[in-house]
């Protein structure tokens, strides 16, 4: 397992975690406050992108080689962290479309969040990308069809 | 004019077509009172669904005339779209820190708003990654 596949499983189980602890807090206010306040439960998932802090530790590879192979899993990697957050934010937008009603009005507060979850949704789409290639070629190696 | 300057003409003709037909939309749809409340839901609906499948027609369209390029031209589009991702990420970064300082922590804007932001900020990036690739692009390679 290299560098970037440690890193990337650090920032998927945070992000995992942090949205699983988030469904929780929503199940509880439901239960307790009851909705719209319930929604508030959702914040905790911005906790997930403190997964990326542990992933820094992470030591480097001792022989830093890097072939075409590993920079074309790089762009493709990036390339599906913008459309991830690109949908994400898409659909963060119809969901409070349908949600409120068309012609309210949200606070303005939505639009710094909208665009933290963006983050934490790209970092989460890179990591998965990451994981899937390289988990491919593991079992290529192995003499699995890839 | 070589290959590269057509398709950063090409796209900038096709960006500026769409967002002169969307944002209007949406600022309509939001704005005039004539749309009852489902009728406006199913007209985003039917526009985000629209502008999906629109992409992938498109995606599939460039797919093909990708094929024509050679290595120099691709890694120049390539380059092209880092530069339009960072700055449609710019453009969000600032709009909302401006939404914030102009109305106040506790301000509010209206839902439409979001669609006319994302439509306007990816023809702000089309236009930036065209305005590049056109200055990018050598005369006369072929």
């Amino acid at each position: 397992m290299n560098r970037i596949q440690k890193q990337s499983w650090i920032i998927v189980v945070s992000v995992g975690a942090a949205f699983v602890i988030s469904c929780g807090i929503v199940v509880y206010l439901t239960l307790t406050a009851g909705f719209p306040a319930a929604w508030k439960g959702f914040i905790f998932t911005c906790a997930g992108g403190l997964g990326y802090f542990p992933s820094l530790l992470v030591k480097k590879d001792k022989p830093a080689i890097v072939d075409e192979r590993d920079l074309a899993i790089r762009s493709l990697a990036k390339t599906n962290a913008v459309r991830g957050a690109f949908i994400f934010l898409v659909l963060f937008a119809m969901a409070v479309f349908v949600y409120q009603k068309p012609g309210n009005l949200i606070r303005v507060n939505v639009l710094p969040l909208s665009i933290c979850l963006a983050a934490i949704v790209s970092g989460l789409f890179e990591s998965l990308t990451y994981l899937f290639e390289y988990g491919k070629d593991t079992k290529a190696m192995k003499g699995e069809t890839a | 004019m070589n290959r590269l300057k057509k398709k950063a003409i090409k796209d900038f003709v096709n960006s500026a077509i769409t967002a002169m037909i969307i944002i209007p939309v949406f600022i309509m749809i939001g704005t005039t009172s004539t749309f009852n409340a489902q009728l406006r839901l199913n007209m985003i609906i039917g526009g985000v669904v629209g502008g999906i499948g629109s992409y992938y027609y498109v995606k599939r369209v460039n797919r093909k005339e990708s094929e024509k390029f050679d290595e120099r031209e691709l890694l120049l589009i390539k380059m092209v779209n880092d530069y339009s991702v960072g700055t449609f990420i710019c453009y969000l970064l600032v709009l909302q820190a401006v939404a914030l300082f102009m109305t106040g922590g506790k301000g509010t804007i209206p839902i439409w708003l979001a669609f006319v932001i994302l439509s306007f900020g990816l023809f702000l990036a089309q236009c930036t990654a065209s305005a590049i690739l056109f200055c990018l692009a050598k005369e006369d390679d072929e």
